[in-house]
């Protein structure tokens, strides 16, 4: 997992009442978000660190920083294993 | 004297000593056209049995002359052995071959078949849609969650009807669409449609290996003028059966709902990326809710005491 996560920005979304549907025209697959998971991958900014956004999540829906730590620890690994987030380039050997 | 002068007419026999021929009469195939809500049929046969059947249910919907690019359904005899067979045809691609008493119910699966691939433009929802007041009523469910039997009810009580499982939604005006094919009652369901007051036409049954014993329903018998017209979708409603449960209709968020829509499409593919706009549109659009269906009469006061 990358240590400040991107958001794929070629995912067609739609913002549905604080949750959202995502379409991805890759996979040709779509996803639903919740409130949280919605809130998560808007601040997966490719600058925000997990941390980060783990304390603008508690912050935010007023929620104990552990368990927000989890939650977003756990959003992020669905994320990555759905293919929602941009995987960084593999480093060029020396 | 006499003016009429008689030819003997020949017999259908072949040379002397060969095997009778079959005696038969050849016609061209009749073409009949209707419009059955939104989508124009042209039906071509020579078989009046299987032009009775067909014409029984859908005659309301005739027309004069087929409509370009119109769904062609063809029944056409063929003879195996002694046996005669009807094979039935759609867009001129062999589907089933059937005895002659079976021909209705196979034209009805032809045609839902045809629709996936001949309909195409349309947004294919596997949902029964009725309409009341100007606003449709989207009932999306897995086969066997009561869809047809819904409407039929609704039907009765006054709704207009609009499919009972094939919701044909034009992307560009946003409509639900009509295609008010005959109701297809399953067996199990024979009881409660008749607990409605609902005359079934029980004599027509006919058997499929996948849903059992089940008849059609023409719309047209349970009350005067019942089709609905094209309407925006006003409620979507992701139902589910569960005999003897009492009937509850929840909220749920139009991405919750759009979500289950997607799983419900025939053909969200054929849209591409424009599908989940048009599903994210259908939505906003629409309250969103989802039904758990028990007792028939119990979840259409439900219904009408909730979705106004």
């Amino acid at each position: 997992m990358s240590a400040a996560p991107t958001r794929r920005t070629d995912l067609v979304v739609h913002e549905l009442d604080g949750e959202a549907i995502l379409y991805d025209p890759i996979a040709q697959l779509t996803h639903r978000l919740n409130r949280t998971a919605l809130f998560i991958w808007c601040h997966c900014d490719g600058r925000s660190s997990a941390a980060d956004i783990a304390r603008a999540l508690a912050a935010s829906f007023d929620v104990d920083p552990a368990r927000a730590d989890d939650d977003v620890r756990r959003a992020l690994e669905q994320m990555s294993d759905n293919l929602l987030l941009d995987t960084p380039e593999a480093a060029p050997a020396a | 004297m006499t003016a009429l002068t008689a030819r003997p007419t020949p017999l259908p026999f072949g040379p002397a000593g060969a095997a009778p021929a079959r005696p038969r009469i050849r016609a061209a195939r009749a073409t009949r056209a209707y419009r059955i809500g939104a989508v124009d049929v042209a039906l071509r046969t020579n078989l009046t049995r299987a032009l009775a059947a067909f014409e029984s249910h859908y005659h309301w919907y005739a027309q004069p002359v087929p409509a370009t690019g119109a769904m062609e359904l063809t029944v056409r005899r063929v003879w195996r052995g002694l046996r005669p067979r009807c094979v039935i045809a759609s867009n001129d691609q062999d589907r089933f071959e059937v005895a002659a008493r079976d021909v209705l119910p196979h034209l009805e699966w032809a045609m839902h078949w045809q629709s996936m691939s001949h309909l195409r433009r349309y947004y294919q929802v596997h949902a029964a849609v009725m309409q009341r007041g100007g606003g449709g009523v989207l009932f999306a469910a897995d086969p066997g969650n009561g869809k047809s039997t819904l409407a039929a009810a609704l039907l009765a009580r006054g709704w207009s009807y609009l499919s009972d499982e094939f919701a044909l939604i034009d992307p560009d005006a946003l409509l639900a669409v009509p295609f008010p094919k005959t109701i297809c009652i399953k067996c199990t369901g024979y009881a409660l449609i008749s607990s409605l007051g609902i005359p079934l036409p029980r004599r027509r049954a006919y058997h499929r290996p996948a849903k059992g014993r089940l008849c059609f329903l023409d719309p047209h018998r349970v009350r005067s003028a019942p089709i609905g017209s094209a309407c925006p979708v006003r409620h979507v409603v992701l139902t589910q059966l569960v005999p003897g449960a009492r009937p509850s209709l929840e909220p749920i968020s139009r991405a919750e709902a759009a979500f289950d829509l997607n799983r419900h499409a025939f053909n969200f593919h054929d849209h591409g990326p424009r599908a989940i706009d048009l599903l994210a549109a259908l939505v906003r659009g629409a309250e969103c809710f989802r039904l758990i269906s028990g007792n028939i009469h119990e979840t259409c006061d439900l219904i009408e005491s909730r979705l106004r």
